[in-house]
């Protein structure tokens, strides 16, 4: 089947099984006027109309690296877990470091590369902008507290 | 107005702002210039360190941001056949066989200084309708502004894109997204599903952010091995167009800025229809339409002269009605909202010096991209020999710091799942606009179209009764329907 119509599908179920769920939207007592639901539905109606078009007009078919996509948002989601545990200057340059590497750049150039774009954005966030950046837990959080205060 | 602006374009020449001024024009000359990245990228990264300004100071940043960045995008697509951004590929055309010729100075001296003319117009144009826009609006009720809102939403969802069925659901997607969290009006929680972070609603900064920044990344990341460079000219010294060829030029560069206002005025049409319009228009009317993409350089100045135009048309019914003209100003309404300011009518009452310092920071960001670009040109052939994956690491990074600077963790989520869905939507050509537009415009018809309802005694039908709504519904539908017509007739033919 076409991807269109794949999509077309999914959207149709999609604005379902949402609309289905806006019945579930109660007024706080004394609201006036037209129900908190009205829009949603409207809205998810009209979505459901375009999505049943698409479904049976779709014409086009889409490959997608799926392989490629999910190891990116691996890296994505990884770094966001490492900036939780490890804290932001330690997940920074790690990530900066492997994700250079898995994308072919060798030698020393990513880990300099890491450094100096962690040290500059570090400094700017944390002493020009006063901003708390993530420190870590456990033995990271000492570490980090230690180095940025 | 007059004496306001004037008092305002001096306040804004302190060293500070004009060196606020600086960086964003040198960040958005920047962004252009590397492929992959654009204005919104550029004011995505920029928005979170605008935090602690003062509004006007920020907004007359990103504006140059926003200015900067459109004309960046001409100078790879000269020198390397590789448009910046996507309003650049018409400059190619004609550009990249000049340089080729040897004559890659005089094209972007071209460049330069129709860009320059181009957004000088545009923003004289902004400076005389916008108000006139806003004042007008102020008669609007909940019914018009209602209409308004429905009128943006048509045109972004029909104009320019491959499919109308796709641009519509992208238009419900993002309507939907606007209605999780609270209802500001009754304060029921709609499609929270118990997530303690959806009952705010969606945050707007991290969406954006995902949808165009990650979304983008993750498509480069992707495609990283198959990227194709064109050939690299060195040695490139610019010179600018001689009083005598401008003078023959004038009505190239008079044309190609009308369109290019009148492009950027419409809602959902971006800087690269404008210069597509610009380019096509003008072989036609040039009466040697086969010597266009020749190398000729009315083919540089038509389309540059059109995109500069077409950001100073998007300003206009951002500042007078609070409906960005192409996905930038729908950025730079994220921004606004940042700074507690609300685009439209009553930003000229309520906040008149931010519009006086935008329109006077474009004026000076006109003037001075051409100066600044030209140290940069030797640079940009360096910087583009970095190799896309240290591009990639560096914006990643920034955009999540961006996050947390701006919200927390709840926020690193968001722009990750708005990256996935971004990069989806358009890998399934999907239009990312009418997503954020709706998401913007959402809320706001939404909202007015219940008070509208509740005002009135005999339902929705009875609103067509009020002249402006009529007109405003009228546009919509047609909006709506005319870009399917024209699909049938040419088909047809």
């Amino acid at each position: 089947m076409k991807t269109d119509r794949l999509l077309g599908f999914f959207f149709m179920l999609f604005a379902a099984c949402m609309f289905g769920a806006a019945f579930d939207i109660t007024d706080l007592p004394g609201s006036t006027g037209v129900s908190s639901r009205f829009w949603p539905q409207l809205v998810l109606g009209a979505m459901f109309v375009l999505a049943a078009i698409l479904a049976f007009k779709g014409e086009n078919g889409y490959a997608l690296p799926w392989g490629k996509i999910a190891v990116c948002l691996a890296f994505f989601m990884g770094y966001v877990l490492l900036l939780r545990f490890c804290g932001y200057v330690i997940a920074t340059l790690a990530f900066q470091i492997i994700f250079l590497y898995f994308l072919g750049i060798r030698g020393i150039k990513p880990i300099v590369f890491a450094c100096v774009c962690t040290g500059l954005l570090t400094v700017l966030f944390r002493v020009v902008l006063g901003v708390l950046l993530p420190n870590g837990e456990g033995v990271f959080r000492a570490f980090n507290i230690m180095l940025l205060g | 107005m007059g004496a306001s602006f004037i008092s305002s374009f001096f306040s804004l020449c302190n060293p500070w702002t004009l060196c606020l001024i600086l960086i964003g024009t040198l960040v958005g000359l920047t962004v252009g210039i590397i492929p992959g990245l654009g204005s919104i990228q550029g004011i995505v990264l920029l928005l979170p360190l605008t935090y602690s300004m003062e509004p006007t100071d920020a907004m007359a940043m990103l504006t140059a941001i926003y200015c900067a960045s459109v004309f960046g995008g001409s100078i790879p697509a000269i020198l390397f056949s590789m448009p910046g951004t996507e309003s650049a590929v018409m400059t190619t055309l004609d550009g990249y066989k000049l340089a080729h010729r040897g004559e890659a100075g005089k094209a972007l001296g071209t460049a330069m200084m129709c860009s320059a003319l181009g957004g000088l117009f545009s923003t004289a144009i902004l400076q005389t309708l916008a108000p006139t826009l806003a004042n007008f609006a102020l008669r609007f009720g909940p019914a018009e502004y209602f209409a308004l809102g429905f009128l943006g939403i048509s045109c972004v969802s029909s104009i320019g894109t491959k499919s109308l069925t796709k641009a519509l659901l992208s238009t419900t997607i993002g309507l939907f997204l606007a209605c999780v969290g609270i209802d500001k009006i009754s304060g029921a929680s709609r499609f929270t599903f118990g997530i303690d972070m959806f009952q705010m609603g969606i945050e707007f900064t991290p969406a954006i952010i995902g949808l165009f920044a990650i979304g983008e990344l993750i498509n480069q990341v992707v495609n990283i091995r198959t990227g194709q460079r064109g050939e690299v000219i060195k040695n490139v010294k610019v010179s600018f167009l001689s009083l005598k060829e401008l003078f023959r030029m004038k009505w190239l560069i008079v044309r190609s800025a009308l369109t290019g206002t009148w492009v950027g005025i419409l809602p959902g049409v971006g800087a690269s229809t404008a210069a597509v319009i610009a380019y096509n228009q003008e072989s036609r009317l040039s009466g040697q339409p086969e010597k266009w993409g020749t190398g000729i350089i009315e083919g540089v100045a038509a389309p540059e002269t059109s995109n500069n135009a077409s950001v100073g048309g998007a300003m206009v019914p951002l500042l007078g009605l609070g409906i960005p003209g192409s996905s930038t100003a729908a950025v730079l309404i994220g921004a606004f909202t940042l700074h507690g300011l609300r685009p439209g009518p009553l930003l000229f009452t309520s906040n008149p010096e931010v519009v006086f310092y935008i329109i006077a920071a474009m004026y000076i960001v006109n003037v001075i991209m051409v100066f600044l670009s030209i140290p940069m040109v030797p640079f940009v052939v360096r910087i583009l020999q970095i190799p896309y994956p240290f591009i990639a690491a560096a914006v990643y990074v920034i955009c999540v710091t961006g996050c947390i600077v701006l919200g927390g963790f709840s926020n690193v989520w968001i722009v990750s799942a708005f990256g996935v869905i971004g990069y989806l939507l358009s890998r399934f050509e999907f239009p990312l606009s009418p997503v954020i537009i709706a998401l913007i415009l959402g809320p706001m018809m939404e909202s007015n179209l219940r008070r509208a309802l509740y005002m009135s005694d005999s339902g929705f039908l009875s609103l067509f009764s009020r002249p402006i709504f009529a007109t405003l519904m009228a546009l919509s539908v047609a909006s709506l329907l005319l870009p399917l017509l024209t699909r049938k007739r040419k088909k047809a033919a």
